[in-house]
């Protein structure tokens, strides 16, 4: 007995460097512990708050550059108006009325914290669960260029993956032929992102824009996603690497976009094929 | 000042300090994702020669999982922190001057000279940022540019750390 409490005391460092390096691999390696204890990430209310405080004096630095953005966008949009435009096709008559209903719904948040640097990078922003948003809603960025998808709400804040995020995954398609492929990211550069699963056949050109395919049920079609740079036959497909729309060195607003329908949509799929999308 | 309370300030100002501004680099208007400075870790460096082993990991556990909490590393600072904060005293042990180091003397800049705390803190800054971006990269493809972000922000760091020095012990000189 005496021996043992000599044996413990003499590696009594070694055991609790031991214990807190297995806290800390696990909370690592656990997919899933960490993101479901909102006390341990940053869209907890405590270190929410320190990041707006610390991001209104960047919002002060950078006013002119956004403001600059805000204009384009609003000159853009104004542009999308109905009554802006000149009717070159009289044979259509474009009715208000009641037969179309709103499906995604647009909110704007700013970015308060984020990270570019890791494998795993995160961004928050300033809006939550009281502001209506939900887990898994797409986010883009106000040059309509997909950003990421929530992936943790607290009351005020929440946690979003960014494509630039090795864990991310989205169904996109390519504009001139709505060829389906996966988008994912490896890693290397924060302005490439890379297309998989898209067969050798495909006729695929330098340029081409890829934009999301609205298979998902949380982004409608059309979000900008990038344009291609790079294409290289690797068996049976082709592997793409594409530039990204979204800079995320400098992405400060952002859009949440909610599917009103989502629920509806996915109980409708989930009858029909039991494993999910 | 008594050095409990020394050490206790230095904590929460190194820790602000990484959160607020170096972790916020973009915010504030510098681009960059290649070399990522940690400050923080100085905290675990210029701990008392007397610290026991067991406290300095605690701290250093405490410390590398509040930087993890508010840029959502998952555990990887805490690891990192942890680890030097054990080899910390092994290193002081086999730098130690012939004759041991001065009564009441502080692993710093100031009581141990230019040299020592180059080797010091070159080597814990080096473990530090190693196990850092390995563990994060986890991929040994692009192990040449992992390898070039671990020295570029090691350099950056150590600079931050012999700054924090000057500024800090500058009256008592």
């Amino acid at each position: 007995m005496k021996n043992l409490v000599e044996l413990i005391s003499k590696f009594k460092n070694f055991i609790i460097y031991i214990f807190f390096s297995i806290v800390s691999l696990y909370l690592l390696f656990s997919n899933g512990f960490y993101h479901q204890n909102s006390f341990l990430n940053s869209s907890n209310e405590f270190m929410g708050g320190v990041h707006e405080r610390a991001s209104s004096l960047s919002d002060y630095l950078e006013l002119e550059g956004r403001n600059k953005e805000l204009r384009i966008e609003l000159a853009l949009s104004k542009m999308k108006l109905s009554e802006n435009s000149l009717g070159l096709d009289d044979s259509t008559i474009e009715v208000v009325d009641s037969l179309t209903a709103l499906q995604f719904s647009y909110r704007p948040a700013k970015v308060i914290n984020k990270t570019t640097g890791y494998n795993k990078n995160h961004i928050t922003v300033n809006k939550g669960s009281t502001n209506g948003v939900k887990l898994d809603d797409g986010v883009i960025s106000m040059g309509n260029g997909l950003v990421g998808r929530v992936s943790k709400v607290s009351k005020h804040f929440s946690l979003v993956t960014p494509i630039i995020n090795a864990e991310f995954a989205l169904k996109v398609s390519l504009k001139k032929n709505n060829v389906d492929g996966l988008l994912q990211w490896d890693g290397a550069n924060i302005s490439n992102a890379q297309v998989n699963e898209i067969g050798k056949r495909v006729n695929v050109q330098l340029g081409d824009t890829v934009v999301t395919s609205g298979s998902s049920a949380y982004l409608p079609r059309g979000v900008d996603v990038g344009f291609v740079t790079q294409i290289e036959p690797m068996g049976d497909v082709l592997n793409i690497t594409i530039e990204l729309k979204t800079d995320f060195t400098k992405v400060l607003d952002v859009m949440v976009i909610s599917n009103v329908f989502r629920l509806e949509q996915l109980q409708l799929e989930s009858n029909q094929n039991p494993e999910g999308v | 000042m008594p050095i409990i309370i020394r050490n206790i300030i230095r904590f929460f100002l190194l820790l602000l300090f990484q959160i607020l501004i170096l972790n916020n680099l973009e915010n504030l208007g510098v681009a960059n994702s290649f070399i990522l400075p940690q400050i923080y870790i100085v905290f675990i460096l210029l701990l008392p020669f007397e610290t026991p082993t067991w406290i300095s990991i605690c701290l250093g556990f405490i410390i590398g999982l509040l930087v993890d909490f508010s840029i959502d590393t998952e555990g990887l600072h805490a690891f990192a922190s942890t680890s030097i904060a054990y080899f910390k005293p092994r290193l002081t042990k086999s730098l130690s001057p012939r004759d041991g180091y001065d009564f009441n003397s502080e692993p710093t800049l100031r009581d141990q000279g230019l040299n020592w705390f180059l080797v010091y803190g070159s080597i814990l800054i080096f473990i530090h940022h190693f196990f850092l971006f390995f563990l994060e990269k986890l991929a040994w493809s692009n192990f040449f540019g992992t390898l070039l972000t671990i020295i570029l922000s090691a350099v950056f760091s150590l600079i931050l750390a012999l700054i924090y020095q000057f500024i800090v012990y500058q009256k008592k000189r």
